[in-house]
C-alpha cells in the first residue's frame, strides 16, 4: 500500500486539505489507512459439521482498510464472550482464506493457546481485540509472515491463534510468538505447530 | 536548444553525512510511523493510537457492506452496553444454525446472564484503562521488542 517513493499517500502536499482527527478533533475528514486490507470471517459449524461441510458455514463479514472502519466493524458485532459455543472469528489479510489449504497458509503454522473459559471470561474480549490490533497495526516484526488470527469459542475454553506463512524458521516464529503474547496480554504457554503437523498429530512444537 | 531560463533557487539545507534523522521524520501527528524495513515502507500504529480512534465519529457506524449474520452482526445486535433481555433473544437465534445440544443451551443461558453483569463491569474498567493510557502524556510510543 504505502510506497517508499511516494510520500504523498496519506500526507499530501497541501496538508490543510486532509485533516485527521489528531489535527482537529472536530473538523477532520480523513480516515487512517492500514498497511494491509483485512477480512473478518465468522463461522459456527455446530455439532453436525464434518471435514466436508464446515466450509459452508464460513461467512465473510467485511473487508476494511482503515482504522476507523475496523472500529466501525468491531463496535457493531457480537463480543467474543457472548458468542455461541463452537463459534469462531477469523481476521485474515484480504485474499487469504482462513483455512490451511489456502496457498498462503499451506506451508505455515500457528501459535495458539487455550484459555480456560471460566477463568478468562472477563478478559477474552480484550485479548482478542489486542490480537487484532497487533495484526492491523503491524506490531509484528515479520509483517509478511502474518496471515491472520482466529478466536475460537468452545465449551470449556477459548482459543486464540495467529497463523503464519511459514513454519520452518524458528527465529521468525519465536519473534511472532513473543510479540503476540506481549501485545495481547496472554498469560500461559503458547505453542507453535505447523498446520501440516497439526493435521497429522505429529511433529515438534515450539513454545513461548 | 538553449533557453534563457535560469535555475530557480530552491531553499535547501545540507546535513552533514551521518547526521541523525529527526525523530519526527516520516510521521504524521498522533503517532503514525512510516517505517522503512527491508521489505519497504510500513504503516504502523501502536495499540494506544488505535484505541484512541475507537470513539471517533468516523468509527461508529457499521460499514454498509457488513454481512448480516443473525446474532453476530447487524441491527439485531444490542448496543455494547446491551440489556440482558436482548442477549437472551440472541441466544435463541445463534442456536438456530444447527447445534442440537440442548443441555449446552440451557447452561449457556444461565452463564450468559451471569456474565452480562461481569461484562458491563469489564467494559467500564477497560474504558477507564484506555482513557488513562491516552492521558499519560499523550505519547504514542512504539511497543517494539
Amino acid at each position: 500500500m504505502a510506497q517508499s517513493d511516494n510520500n504523498t499517500l496519506a500526507v499530501p502536499a497541501e496538508e490543510s486539505k486532509y485533516v485527521t482527527v489528531f489535527n482537529d478533533p472536530v473538523n477532520f475528514n480523513a480516515k487512517h489507512p492500514l498497511h494491509s486490507s483485512w477480512t473478518l470471517w465468522f463461522d459456527n459449524p455446530g455439532k453436525k459439521s464434518n471435514a466436508n461441510n464446515w466450509e459452508q458455514s464460513l461467512k465473510e463479514l467485511i473487508t476494511f482498510d482503515t482504522v476507523e472502519d475496523f472500529w466501525g466493524v468491531y463496535n457493531n458485532i457480537m463480543k467474543t464472550c457472548d458468542l455461541a459455543i463452537s463459534s469462531n472469528y477469523h481476521l485474515f489479510k484480504q485474499g487469504i482464506k482462513p483455512m490451511w489449504e489456502d496457498p498462503a497458509n499451506k506451508r505455515g503454522g500457528k501459535w495458539s493457546i487455550q484459555l480456560p473459559r471460566n477463568k478468562t471470561m472477563s478478559e477474552i474480549d480484550n485479548i482478542w481485540l489486542f490480537t487484532m490490533l497487533a495484526c492491523i497495526g503491524e506490531a509484528f516484526e515479520y509483517e509478511n509472515e502474518v496471515c491472520g488470527a482466529v478466536v475460537s469459542v468452545r465449551k470449556a475454553f477459548f482459543r486464540i491463534a495467529v497463523w503464519t506463512r511459514s513454519s520452518d524458521n524458528q527465529d521468525m516464529a519465536m519473534s511472532i510468538g513473543r510479540t503476540l503474547k506481549k501485545a495481547a496480554n496472554i498469560h500461559g504457554t503458547m505453542e507453535f505447530q505447523s498446520h501440516h503437523d497439526s493435521s497429522s498429530n505429529a511433529g515438534k512444537a515450539w513454545t513461548v | 536548444m538553449s533557453t534563457n531560463s535560469r535555475a530557480i533557487p530552491l531553499p535547501s539545507r545540507r546535513a552533514e553525512p551521518g547526521t541523525p534523522i529527526p525523530l519526527d521524520y516520516g510521521t504524521t501527528p498522533g503517532g503514525t510511523i512510516y517505517s522503512s524495513t527491508p521489505g519497504g515502507t510500513r504503516i504502523i500504529y501502536d495499540r494506544n493510537t488505535l484505541l484512541s480512534l475507537r470513539n471517533s465519529p468516523l468509527s461508529r457506524t457499521p460499514p454498509a457492506k457488513l454481512a448480516f449474520v443473525a446474532g453476530v452482526t447487524g441491527a439485531s445486535l444490542p448496543h455494547q452496553a446491551g440489556s440482558i433481555h436482548n442477549r437472551s433473544h440472541l441466544n435463541v437465534e445463534t442456536h438456530d444454525s444447527g447445534s442440537d445440544d440442548d443441555s449446552d443451551e440451557d447452561s449457556d443461558d444461565e452463564k450468559r446472564k451471569a456474565v452480562a453483569k461481569a461484562q458491563e463491569e469489564e467494559d467500564a474498567k477497560a474504558h477507564a484503562t484506555a482513557s488513562k493510557e491516552i492521558k499519560d502524556g499523550q505519547l504514542f510510543d512504539m511497543d517494539m521488542e
